[in-house]
């Protein structure tokens, strides 16, 4: 076998010699494409009279074939070259690009020092200090890169951040130690119910303090009734409204002691129909009698409005205190911090302990003598200064939470340079920070101190245990939301004219449906091909209303089977929706590019300079969006990329710019048909979701290096695409499983390792003292 | 996709586009450095996705210019201002990168450097303008420089074809590598100009000292670890250390001038949902930093660039962005003139409050230079040339305003930086593709 084999090399080899880049594809691309791509034009952004060689344009050449092969390219309009000659041109070079890739050398890349961005700092000192008044929430925007927030080349810092580095980590050390104390004034706390819809309002809300309240709730009503109010799902104590006033708030105070924690409060108002008729009989009696005194004539009896009942409601809740509070607890963070066992010691031995273990923590490695010493002396400063120990603790801990060892997460490389395994410490902030977005907690720190961590069969657990753990929430909020970019649901604004259903109740709606789909999907360990093809969704009944799907009542979330509406998988959820439309309607182009992104991986080329985009403002009045964009795509030059986009976002016309299901638009019907540059036609959303679903490899493949680059915290190279191709083989071979996907990624070069960059010599000798 | 477009990997700090001049003698120095006088401050107001042009550029040049629709606003002010055309920032054109107009509009406002296409690995542009004042001159005040704006920036899914969002996010850099993102939230801002108000005078000394005493601490510690790191990592480091080296300054400065400063507003409370609101909290901030010099040199983006805010406040529920893409739609022209009208009402009124500010022998407006502009001209074509640009206040004396000042078409914009920089007692030679200073500030052009 193995000398036919070579045999077989033997020969091919002149062969390929023979057929070069000028022979093989230069005529052909000559002919077909030099008309567009050229260097005064440069459709697309690309000029092939440039890429002359496959080695330095690679990029330019798999887009080529990625075009060639999807028939997208030459552009309808234009002459078609031969099938035969596409296919011939397009195997030469991706036989290239295989022995382009066979021929690289594997490298698992190096990840820049990464500064916490501000979700890992807010999680990372509620788990070190358990203080959790998310003091980064004030911080600058972190910029992101590669479409998320965790790039250590992209997360800079500058003084104004560095100072609120300092503030933050005054006040935490503060809290951590002190705990919050209440209030010398008792403060008023209202909460108004924006809908004033009839029936229940309710409000959670957190009590800081042991102390005494008095809970004010406002009813507003026509007519007299009952105010009902519960707490914590007690009895409901009413009070019985004082008949006779109209549209006036009439205010009642519950007075009580509470201890700290959240307590539920609940209201509603029952309007008695007997009374509030007569009342109204009354009203109509006492205009009669003013009539007769002052001799006015009767009006005509039409003129009278009948008797409707309306119903009253609660208009809000006010909290006022805290009233006479006991003093704060001993808060967490305290025990956490003063862990020193031999309280009889003096302060000096006391503090370097609890500085140790505080400091370990917090820079996730072991900590040197002399790091300790120096932290311990800016306690000695402030005792010194005659604060108390626990007082001058605080500094302690401030210098902890501003030093580079807890701002960064930086990986230590051998002075030697090249490639290296990371510590079991580093492997753990790797882990911890990809699937928590936080610190690691205290199995990982021992098993990373005991050397076990990147055990093969230990680490398995270990991830398998992170994602049981409700901590990998985060992976929801920041990949997912990243991801499928509904976090832009937070500042999104749709027009309140045309979407007045979009309040602010759906819009958490809407993020909490796909945060529950995604933490099914992950939880459940379910296929990741159910992101696009589940039959089922979660919903409240603000949302079921908004999908116009029946029978599913309050605020409380359920699974629910989609199986005879039109909605299928993410695609149809109201979240990607509303987020890929503009305020006032829908966008099919912003559609099918978020498709071609996050679905395919198969992002658009921008929009070639100085060609204007789209009239597709025009739409709605003149003629319908769809319309307008065939126009547009009657230019061979906007065909190109539009042929793809386009007909994707059509597919997803059925759904209005906020989700809901819909026929028409205005005065057009909607048309949802479409045909793909393939030549795959589709009638609907849902076909179009089956054409998507066909090619599995490439969602698997968009979905693995979106997460890989999100684990790793840097931009794929294209020595990532072999582990990429792998990771998604494996993750195929074992039915599409989620946790194949987090598990693969984490056993993956770039996860665990790493290629130094050689420190110059002078500068390591100027370290050692 | 895996693009791996950034095989080269950043170096170290390349040229910034600057040549610094020598020294110039003390005789050479414009009066208004004297300590005695009032100093200026220099800021700049930017505007995102361009202005209707037709309702910004006055017919008549020179002292009997007309005010456009754009403009009215400033009919007050109108001997107080200065309208320049023909400016054009050229590192602003694509040069080869293809689209992005946006983020390079940005970007280069200030920069006066063409910046470079990445996602993320390699953000390169240059220090801008306003740095390089603050990091000769910011010295004299606490803060070097502040930067603000109206917009939160966090929308995932890149910004603007193929650009860091950090290029259209914020038009103040420190170094090439480094932005100055802009403050958000109006307390946040006055808490760190001010102190918060929760701290008593004894505590906040206390506090000084304690940090610079660990950020000394700090310094040293990273000084050691850097010794151990590559290049890229090392350059992340840098940044931490530059800016704790800028607080420590601030530190010193406030613990040596030793005096509590009251500021004449209240604290706000957070950032309000109205722009013009939250507009005015962003100019009180600006103006009451100036009166009282914990600053000379401020920023402030009204929204970011490419910006697709909507306008309720206006009736407009339409985004920004796309309604500047009107194609000479008459309907959607109109309704972006009306996003730059009320842009311009709410900086009309800072300008009122700036010239009734006392200040020295003067208002605070006659010893400022503040600049209103944006980096694109017409925001439906992308242009960088012809960009609108009004000047407000009088520079100490060295802005002769109330005129418009007609340029020769595609003078760079940096002429007017080189200027500004030499009143702010930085002299350059030259920045960018300047061809020398805008002596027309001063004399009748």
């Amino acid at each position: 076998m193995a000398s036919s084999y070579f045999a077989l090399l033997a020969i091919a080899l002149p062969c390929l010699a023979d057929s070069t880049f000028q022979t093989a594809v230069q005529p052909f691309v000559a002919k077909n494409c030099f008309g567009c791509h050229n260097d005064k034009l440069q459709s697309g952004g690309l000029n092939l009279r440039a890429a002359t060689d496959i080695a330095t344009s690679r990029d330019q050449w798999e887009h080529v074939v990625q075009k060639l092969k999807a028939g997208e390219m030459p552009p309808k309009g234009m002459p078609a070259p031969a099938a035969e000659q596409v296919a011939s041109v397009t195997k030469w070079l991706e036989d290239e690009f295989a022995r382009e890739d066979a021929a690289m050398k594997p490298d698992p890349g190096r990840v820049t020092a990464r500064r916490l961005n501000r979700y890992e700092y807010n999680s990372t000192v509620r788990d070190l200090l358990a203080v959790d008044f998310r003091p980064a929430d004030d911080f600058p925007t972190d910029d992101f890169g590669y479409g998320f927030d965790n790039i250590g080349d992209v997360l800079t810092l500058s003084p104004t951040l560095m100072e609120k580095y300092l503030t933050a980590a005054r006040k935490i050390a503060k809290l951590a130690i002190e705990g919050e104390a209440p209030p010398k004034m008792a403060l008023k706390d209202r909460h108004g119910n924006s809908g004033k819809k009839p029936g229940e309002f309710t409000w959670d809300r957190k009590f800081k303090w042991e102390a005494d309240y008095v809970i004010r709730v406002e009813a507003a009503t026509k007519y007299p009734g009952t105010l009902f109010f519960s707490f914590d799902g007690g009895d409901p104590q009413s009070s019985k409204a004082i008949p006779g006033f109209v549209a006036v708030g009439r205010v009642h105070d519950y007075r009580m002691h509470l201890a700290p924690g959240s307590h539920k409060m609940t209201a509603w108002f029952e309007v008695s129909e007997a009374d509030a008729l007569a009342q109204y009989q009354k009203e109509l009696a006492d205009e009669e009698k003013r009539r007769k005194r002052k001799g006015e004539p009767d009006p005509p009896p039409d003129s009278i409005k009948p008797f409707v009942l309306t119903k009253g409601a609660v208009d809000y809740f006010e909290v006022l205190g805290p009233y006479h509070p006991s003093p704060p607890p001993t808060p967490d963070g305290y025990k956490r911090i003063f862990v020193c066992a031999q309280p009889s010691q003096s302060s000096d031995t006391c503090a370097r302990a609890d500085l140790e273990h505080l400091a370990s923590l917090a820079w996730r490695r072991p900590v040197t003598d002399a790091e300790v010493r120096k932290l311990a002396s800016y306690v000695k400063m402030a005792q010194n200064d005659g604060d108390s120990f626990e007082k001058a603790m605080e500094v302690g801990v401030e210098a902890v939470l501003v030093s580079p060892y807890f701002l960064f997460r930086t990986e230590h490389d051998p002075a030697s340079g090249g490639e290296h395994r990371i510590s079991d410490y580093e492997l753990a902030s790797r882990l911890s920070y990809f699937l928590w977005s936080s610190m690691p907690d205290a199995e990982l720190f021992r098993l990373a101190k005991e050397g076990k961590l990147h055990d093969p069969p230990v680490l398995a657990q270990q991830v398998t245990r992170m994602m049981k753990d409700l901590k990998s929430d985060a992976l929801v909020e920041n990949f997912g939301g990243q991801w499928l970019q509904t976090r832009n649901l937070d500042s999104i604004k749709p027009d309140p004219d045309k979407f007045g259903a979009f309040t602010p109740e759906l819009r958490a709606a809407m993020k909490k449906e796909t945060q529950l789909f995604f933490s099914y999907i992950m939880r459940d360990n379910r296929s990741i091909l159910e992101f696009l093809t589940a039959k089922y969704t979660f919903l409240n009944e603000p949302l079921a209303k908004l999908y116009g799907i029946p029978g599913v009542t309050g605020d409380q979330f359920r699974k629910v089977d989609l199986t005879g509406t039109p909605r299928v998988g993410v695609l149809t959820q109201a979240s990607v929706l509303t987020v890929s439309s503009y305020p006032t309607r829908t966008s099919p182009v912003i559609r099918g590019k978020w498709i071609l992104e996050n679905v395919l991986n198969t992002p658009p080329p921008p929009p070639p300079a100085n060609v204007p985009s789209l009239k597709e403002a025009e739409a709605g009045s003149a003629m319908s969006v769809r319309q307008s964009l065939e126009k547009h795509r009657a230019d061979p030059i906007c065909a190109g990329c539009h042929a793809r986009m386009d007909p994707l976002g059509f597919g997803l016309e059925n759904f209005d710019g906020i989700g809901r299901y819909r026929t028409e638009d205005g005065k057009f019907p909607i048309d949802s048909s479409g045909t793909l540059p393939n030549g795959k036609s589709f009638k609907n959303a849902e076909e179009l979701i089956h054409i998507l679903q066909d090619d599995k490899d490439a969602f698997t493949r968009c979905l693995v290096e979106k997460m890989l680059t999100f684990a790793i915290g840097r931009g794929l190279e294209r020595y990532d695409r072999a582990v990429v191709t792998a990771i998604a083989h494996r993750v195929a071979e074992n039915q599409y499983k989620f946790s194949t996907l987090v598990t693969e990624i984490v056993n993956s070069a770039p996860f665990q390792l790493r290629h130094a960059e050689a420190v110059p010599a002078k500068q390591l000798a100027g370290g050692v003292k | 996709m895996i693009t791996g477009k950034h095989l080269s990997r950043r170096t170290l700090l390349r040229g910034m586009g600057v040549a610094i001049a020598l020294p110039m003698l003390d005789s050479m120095l414009p009066a208004f450095a004297a300590t005695t006088k009032a100093p200026l401050r220099m800021l700049f107001n930017y505007v995102p996705n361009g202005i209707v042009m037709k309702d910004w550029t006055p017919a008549a040049g020179g002292s009997a210019f007309d005010m456009p629709r754009i403009l009215q606003p400033m009919a007050a002010y109108r001997d107080k201002m200065m309208v320049v055309t023909g400016l054009m920032q050229k590192s602003g054109n694509a040069n080869g990168d293809g689209p992005g107009d946006h983020a390079r509009a940005a970007a280069t406002y200030l920069t006066g450097v063409h910046a470079k296409k990445t996602q993320g690995a390699d953000i390169y542009v240059g220090i801008s303008m306003d740095q390089l004042a603050a990091q000769k001159v910011g010295g004299a005040t606490r803060f070097p420089s502040i930067e603000l704006t109206c917009e939160d920036g966090r929308m995932v899914g890149g910004c603007d074809s193929g650009y860091s969002c950090a290029y259209s996010n914020s038009i103040s850099w420190r170094s090439a590598t480094t932005p100055n993102p802009p403050e958000l939230n109006p307390r946040a801002a006055f808490e760190r100009l001010f102190g918060a108000s929760d701290e008593d005078p004894e505590t906040r000394k206390k506090n000084r000292r304690y940090d610079r005493s660990i950020l000394d601490g700090v310094m040293e510690d990273t000084r050691n670890l850097e010794r151990t790191l590559g290049p890229t990592d090392r350059h992340k480091i840098d940044e931490y250390m530059s800016s704790v080296r800028e607080i420590e300054a601030r530190i010193q400065k406030t613990e040596s001038d030793n005096k509590e400063i009251v500021p004449q507003m209240d604290k706000p409370v957070a950032a309000p949902a109205d722009l013009s609101d939250h507009a005015r909290l962003m100019y009180d901030l600006m103006r009451v930093a100036f009166q009282t010099d914990m600053t000379r040199i401020a920023t402030f983006m009204v929204t970011r660039e490419g910006s697709s805010r909507t306008y309720r406040e206006i009736d407009l529920p339409e985004a920004h962005h796309p309604l500047t893409h009107h194609q000479g739609n008459a309907e959607m022209i109109e309704k972006v003139y009306r996003i730059n009208r009320y842009h311009m009402e709410m900086f009309a009124e800072f300008i009122g409050k700036m010239a009734k500010t006392p200040d020295g022998d003067g208002s605070l407006l006659d010893h400022s230079m503040i600049v209103y502009g944006a980096g694109l001209a017409d925001g439906n074509r992308h242009e960088h040339v012809n960009l609108p640009v009004m000047i407000a206040g009088g520079g100490c004396g060295t802005i002769k305003t109330g005129r418009h000042l007609e340029l020769e078409a595609k003078t760079p914009i940096n002429n007017l930086y080189v200027s500004m920089l030499d009143r702010m007692g930085v002299p350059v030679e030259s920045l960018g593709d300047s061809t020398g200073a805008l002596r027309e500030l001063t004399e009748i052009g």
